[in-house]
């Protein structure tokens, strides 16, 4: 339709607002089925150790006890990638928190009481804290079944001992590069492991039904049909029999897709005679037993001429899997393939290893694994600058990616909005100007970064929309509302292509036995696929309304159109029949006109697993530049984030509003990460601040000033040019405000948080090496 | 040991029997089923379960229900009045206030107990009074928009957010099924 | 667990008295509840918010008398405090939260003990005293002697903290709490500074000066020798920072998840010398030269 755009573009407020800002909503922990029980889990004390014995006699025999399983009642394994985590323990485990047996029971507290009466007997084995320690030869395997276990096609095993996937990219010849090279910096980097910390925690509900041999799932799950096809391949069970309904999801940012809390409570609802069971952990088992963040260490050498120009980019990254694999292949893969940076390298070596350590399991994370690269690379490129004498931005500048480059990993790049970022979030801060601001002992600074970001692919989403005889249409969509403002997204694209009011269009709760197949909601990836799915199967609903349309307005399909709700003819606008109507007179007032449609963006080639390299990689980028403005307390280290732009390629900002939020929220969040979030585990593997109170979330009084800013580089092939956003906002966030930080204090700073110690040591480091 | 309890929650009074241990919290969610409040961390930091007792803020998550008899307890689901809503609740809709909304009801009880004190904070003000009140989705901004919208007279007098209708939970249980089950798995 | 809610001091001593060590007496409950959920419940709880005339704050001959169950909003609040006693003020707006300012009670921070405790060091400076009732009697404990160690005082399991007792220090005396957090809001204090100082009558020296010292020991501290270095003397550049130094000295950190000792002991070093600087200036008018 070539018309004006109605709502896409729109500032428009959400669809979800008025059961959210009335408290009526009902997320997964606040659901209540009937006849419930409470099921509750013992955790793994140990973090490497040999099972030796469980007696649950004490637990069982306690009243209002239903229910007590250990791993052997559930010998089953799960995962994305590699089948290696246990339901619950299997003879050994891996991780301080891992499910060990859960007991089921008429009230928590008594399945709380009943977990209490669990004995465990363990036999410690070695722990494996450090990934590079974890792969030197010699170490006992996490995993010694290893090789046992099913897997993805496209990993590739490492040669040493515990790495789970090896990545490598190869492009030109480094060695060459950097004789080349007039600088060269060598550099090693670290982020620590944080975590999601969603503020919901996360909860699952199951109930077998073994009349129907159907098993339900109710779960705030953000991919719900992919954790059906693990849970059907774990348990052999026919996937028609499995049904996930999802409630509202408060939060996920990567940490409640897979299997948490479902595992556990399908455990028990085999043994609950039909009754179901709610799992719900609490906030210090979530911090334990849910995912984390991959801890990375990074290694990162580039090679320039004088001029700035890069040569030769080389980075060695150890991403820390934890005790399962979980999502770390693929972060492996697509944290490390564009790690060098969006910038044309004709020397590239990238060696990534996801390794196995006796840590909480890490996994997708908002941003993944790109927030881990651009730390050291764009760190990297600032030192760069400084060290040759030239502005950080025109060292960028000169090498950054521009409309039709070829990628280091082989792939043309088109809708590349990057330089546009660059230049507006950098003005945004007046970057290159002195602050004002002039207080003893308080170092002011600026600095910023720049990422790429890939969404995973080939996917498919598939997506009903109807349209019925009181012109209301309802969109089945299998894309999870986790807070980022989806269903509003969808709305508008149904409204649109619908030309219907807003209120007309009601999102389809999701529940797998009605809504079609959809990959996930991760990688940003939902407004690009299933904005198309979603546009496409509402342009198929249109014409069969419009087809239907033409012999009651007695018009040529050709001549007709839709506006506010009806269709009308052309040069006759007030021959025209609401679309209600039309269902109706066409398929009576029970009727329903039904669109469908599917979408996959197809790949070119697959990766190719010894160079890296593919013609397409990723059915489009997102394109970014944050800039930071900081200040730092010279004797306590306290750095203080005073305003940060955010400049975004968003392709089409379909909901301007929806857009600044997905941003802002992204960076407050990278702001956390940036200077105090850490998830600190000790030698033995323990979590010692597995609490809001020690686990440090920005709170309102640490939030700066925010710029987002919107740029629109039209991707082509997404609904309306738009393309993904969701993750983006935290990726270069923690980089920018160490190149702040090191801008003010003069100081570079390789290791992740800035938080007041961390900063205050270099601070006297520096000083020391001045005396 | 159970303990009668007669509770006053927005305006309404009821009477229950729980443990002498039972958090405010746990009888509002479990006992009375008023979910809107929320449980976040569990230990008073992340604001999630705030509720105005008496006129003054508090963590649900810490206060004893025992200890809650003959207060005045207003919570989420008390704020909007005869199908309309609170202009903090409209404000936090037009200003975009949440997004997830676990911790929106809470941040709502925060601002409203802050207005109900001060009608004119300044921004500082509301950030300081709301720094107790922890939010992972928003970043904060919308929510000190949405607030001072309210300060500063700006939502819209005619606004009427509707109720989104649901008769539209049509007879679809078997529809879709008919698009093909691809999966990329 | 049996819960009680005595109606009087003598009620709920005779149940601390009958329940021993089995006995946890509640009043705000930000702290016991939290300790209920994830540690131990008790065998009793006492609750002891409905005993009347417990809390308030009332000026009583040259002290300022703060009732147990006065909760750290109302002190925050109190433009008593505020014009008195500015650096309990300055501790207890931050508190914490709003929510947990406004449960929370001051009988419930001391009896606490935590050596991080926001409004412990500012009771240490002020040199105030906890009336402490027992079931043989009342008696005044100064707040020096009050503290024992992490969570143990001088209350024990039988006795009751009813009031704290604070004498009002000489007009022109100021005072900060100066806190060293990772973020702006919701921290516990990796360090904590209380510094309280009073000019001579000219105000061209420290007549007094009093600094207190959270969160680096087991107990929260005083800092006796820098306080000695400093009485009677103008303070400058070289002197507060001689200061600071010598502070360092006086505190006994330890390594946790939050800070490491040895950054503790340059935190005391800096934030007695703010505390020093912006004291004196509140004092005197005066930078320090």
């Amino acid at each position: 339709m070539s018309e004006e755009l109605t709502v896409i573009g729109k500032p428009v407020t959400r669809v979800d607002a008025y059961e959210k800002v009335t408290g009526q909503i009902v997320y997964g922990y606040d659901l209540t089925l009937p006849n419930m029980l409470y099921g509750k889990a013992l955790f793994s004390p140990k973090a490497h150790a040999k099972i030796k014995k469980i007696d649950i006699s004490k637990a069982k025999a306690l009243p209002g006890v239903v229910a007590v399983v250990t791993g052997a009642d559930a010998p089953w394994t799960h995962g994305e990638a590699v089948k290696d985590k246990p339901f619950l323990a299997h003879g050994k485990v891996r991780y301080i928190g891992e499910p060990v047996a859960a007991v089921a029971a008429e009230d928590e507290d008594t399945a709380q009481a009943a977990v209490k009466l669990i004995e465990v007997e363990y036999e410690d084995l070695p722990v494996y804290i450090d990934p590079e320690e974890a792969c030197k030869p010699g170490c006992v395997e996490i995993h010694e079944d290893y090789d046992g276990y099913r897997k993805a096609p496209f990993m590739v095993r490492g040669a040493a001992p515990n790495i789970n996937e090896h990545f490598k990219l190869r492009t030109g010849d480094v060695a060459k590069g950097f004789a080349e090279s007039d600088l060269i910096l060598d550099e090693k980097y670290y982020v620590p492991i944080i975590q999601h910390a969603a503020m919901e925690p996360h909860s699952a509900h199951a109930q077998w039904d073994k009349e129907s041999g159907r098993l339900t799932i109710w779960v705030a799950n953000d991919a719900p049909f992919r954790a059906l096809h693990e849970i059907s391949e774990a348990l052999a069970m026919d996937k028609e029999k499995i049904r996930f309904i999802n409630p509202a999801q408060g939060g996920g940012f990567g940490s409640k897709g897979g299997l948490k809390c479902e595992p556990i409570a399908v455990a028990l609802a085999f043994q609950t005679g039909g009754r179901p069971v709610r799992v719900k952990f609490n906030r210090e088992e979530t911090f334990i037993s849910t995912l984390t963040r991959h801890a990375a260490t990074v290694y990162c050498k580039s090679g320039v001429k004088k001029d700035g120009t890069l040569v030769a980019r080389e980075m060695t990254i150890y991403w820390d899997a934890g005790a399962y694999a979980e999502k770390s292949p693929t972060v492996c893969i697509r944290g490390s393939l564009p790690a060098p940076g969006p910038y044309r390298i004709p020397h590239v070596k990238v060696d990534g290893y996801a390794v196995y350590t006796n840590k909480p399991v890490a996994g997708s994370y908002r941003g993944y694994g790109i927030p881990q690269g651009a730390w050291a690379g764009e760190q990297q490129m600032d030192e760069l600058a400084i060290k040759l004498g030239m502005d950080p931005i025109d060292i960028r500048m000169k090498n950054i990616f521009v409309e039709g480059d070829m990628s280091y990993w082989g792939e043309q790049l088109h809708a590349v909005g990057l330089k546009e970022t660059l230049i507006k979030a950098t003005e945004a801060i007046e970057y290159g100007k002195k602050s004002p601001i002039n207080k003893p002992g308080l170092k002011i600074g600026k600095g910023f970064a720049c990422i790429q970001k890939p969404t995973r692919s080939p996917t498919t989403s598939n997506a009903g929309v109807t349209v019925n005889a009181q012109g209301e249409v309802t969109v089945f969509a299998g894309t999870v509302e986790i807070g980022q403002g989806c269903n509003t997204i969808l709305s508008q694209v149904a409204a649109e292509e619908l030309k219907v009011p807003m209120d007309k269009v009601i999102m389809h709760q999701l529940d797998t036995d009605v809504i079609p197949y959809d990959a996930s909601t991760t990688s940003s990836r939902s407004t690009y696929h299933m904005g198309n799915a979603v546009r496409s199967a509402s342009i198929h609903a249109r014409e069969q309304i419009m087809e239907a349309a033409a012999p009651m307005l007695e018009v040529g399909v050709q001549e007709l159109a839709l506006g506010d709700g009806k269709v009308f003819a052309k040069d006759q606008p007030q021959q025209s029949l609401p679309i209600g109507e039309v269902v109706k007179r066409k398929l009576g007032i029970n009727g329903v006109v039904r669109g469908e449609a599917s979408y996959t963006y197809e790949i070119g080639k697959d990766l190719d697993l010894e160079t890296g390299h593919s013609d397409h990689a990723s059915a489009f980028y997102m394109y970014a530049t944050q800039a930071a403005e900081v200040s730092v307390d010279e004797e306590s280290g306290r750095v203080r984030v005073l305003r940060m732009s955010a400049a975004h390629d968003v392709g089409k900002a379909i909901n301007p509003l929806n857009c600044e939020a997905q941003i802002e929220g992204g960076v407050v969040m990278g702001i956390g990460s940036a200077i105090h979030e850490e998830l600190i585990i000790d030698a033995t593997g323990k979590v010692r601040n597995p609490s809001f109170l020690d686990y440090h979330l920005v709170t309102s009084l640490d939030c700066p000033q925010l710029i987002p800013i919107i740029v629109e580089c039209h991707e082509p092939e997404g609904p309306y040019g738009a393309k993904g956003l969701g993750e983006p906002g935290l990726a270069p966030t923690p980089a920018a405000i160490g190149n702040a930080v090191a801008d003010a204090i003069g100081i570079r700073i390789y290791d992740l948080p800035l938080k007041p110690e961390n900063v205050f040591w270099a601070l006297q480091k520096n000083k020391k090496s001045a005396a | 040991m159970k303990k009668q309890l007669n509770l006053n929650v927005n305006g309404q009074d009821y009477e229950v029997e729980v443990e002498a241990n039972r958090l405010l919290l746990q009888v509002l969610r479990d006992t009375l089923d008023l979910t809107g409040t929320k449980e976040g961390c569990s230990i008073g930091v992340c604001g999630a379960c705030s509720v105005i007792l008496d006129g003054r803020l508090v963590s649900s998550c810490l206060t004893l229900a025992a200890g809650c008899e003959g207060k005045k307890i207003e919570t989420i689901e008390g704020l909007a009045k005869d199908g309309k809503l609170h202009p903090l609740q409209q404000a936090f809709i037009e200003y975009g206030g949440f997004q997830c909304g676990i911790c929106t009801p809470g941040q709502i009880m925060a601002a409203k107990s802050l207005l109900d004190e001060n009608p004119k904070p300044s921004e500082e003000e509301v950030k300081e009074w709301m720094s107790g009140n922890l939010c992972r989705c928003t970043g904060y901004y919308k929510i000190l928009e949405s607030v001072m919208a309210v300060v500063d007279g700006k939502t819209d007098p005619n606004y009427a957010f509707r109720k989104r209708e649901t008769t539209a939970k049509i007879q679809s249980l078997d529809v879709y099924k008919s698009v093909a089950k691809t999966s990329s798995d | 667990m049996e819960y009680f809610e005595p109606k009087s001091i003598g009620d709920a001593l005779s149940l601390l008295s009958k329940h021993g060590a089995e006995a946890k007496v509640i009043a705000g409950g930000t702290d016991v509840m939290v300790d209920i959920k994830f540690k131990e419940e008790p065998g009793a709880l006492v609750n002891i918010k409905k005993i009347p005339s417990l809390a308030g704050i009332t000026e009583r001959g040259g002290s300022l008398r703060i009732g147990a169950l006065t909760t750290i909003r109302d002190i925050e609040t109190s433009a008593l405090v505020r014009e008195k006693l500015p650096v309990l003020w300055d501790a207890c707006r931050q508190f914490a939260s709003l929510q947990v300012r406004n449960t929370a009670t001051i009988g419930g921070n001391i009896c606490r003990a935590s050596p991080s405790g926001e409004s412990l060091t500012p009771l240490l400076v002020l040199e105030a005293n906890a009336i402490l009732a027992f079931s043989d009697g009342e008696r005044s404990e100064p707040f020096k002697t009050f503290f024992q160690g992490p969570g143990k005082s001088a209350a024990g399991a039988k006795g009751l903290l009813t009031e704290v007792d604070i004498p009002i220090p000489p007009a022109g005396s100021k005072g900060v709490y100066l806190k060293h957090a990772v973020r702006g809001a919701m921290d516990i204090a990796m360090v904590g500074v209380a510094v309280m100082l009073t000019p001579d009558a000219g105000k061209n020296n420290a007549q007094d000066v009093r600094i207190g010292l959270g969160a680096v020991g087991p107990t929260p501290l005083r800092a006796p020798k820098t306080e000695a270095l400093l009485k009677g003397k103008a303070l400058t550049a070289a002197l507060i920072k001689e200061a600071g130094a010598l502070a360092a000295t006086e505190a006994s950190p330890i390594t946790d998840q939050r800070s490491s000792a040895e950054n503790r002991r340059w935190i005391v070093e800096a934030l007695t010398r703010r505390g020093l600087e912006q004291t004196w200036k509140a004092a005197t008018g005066k930078e320090v030269a």
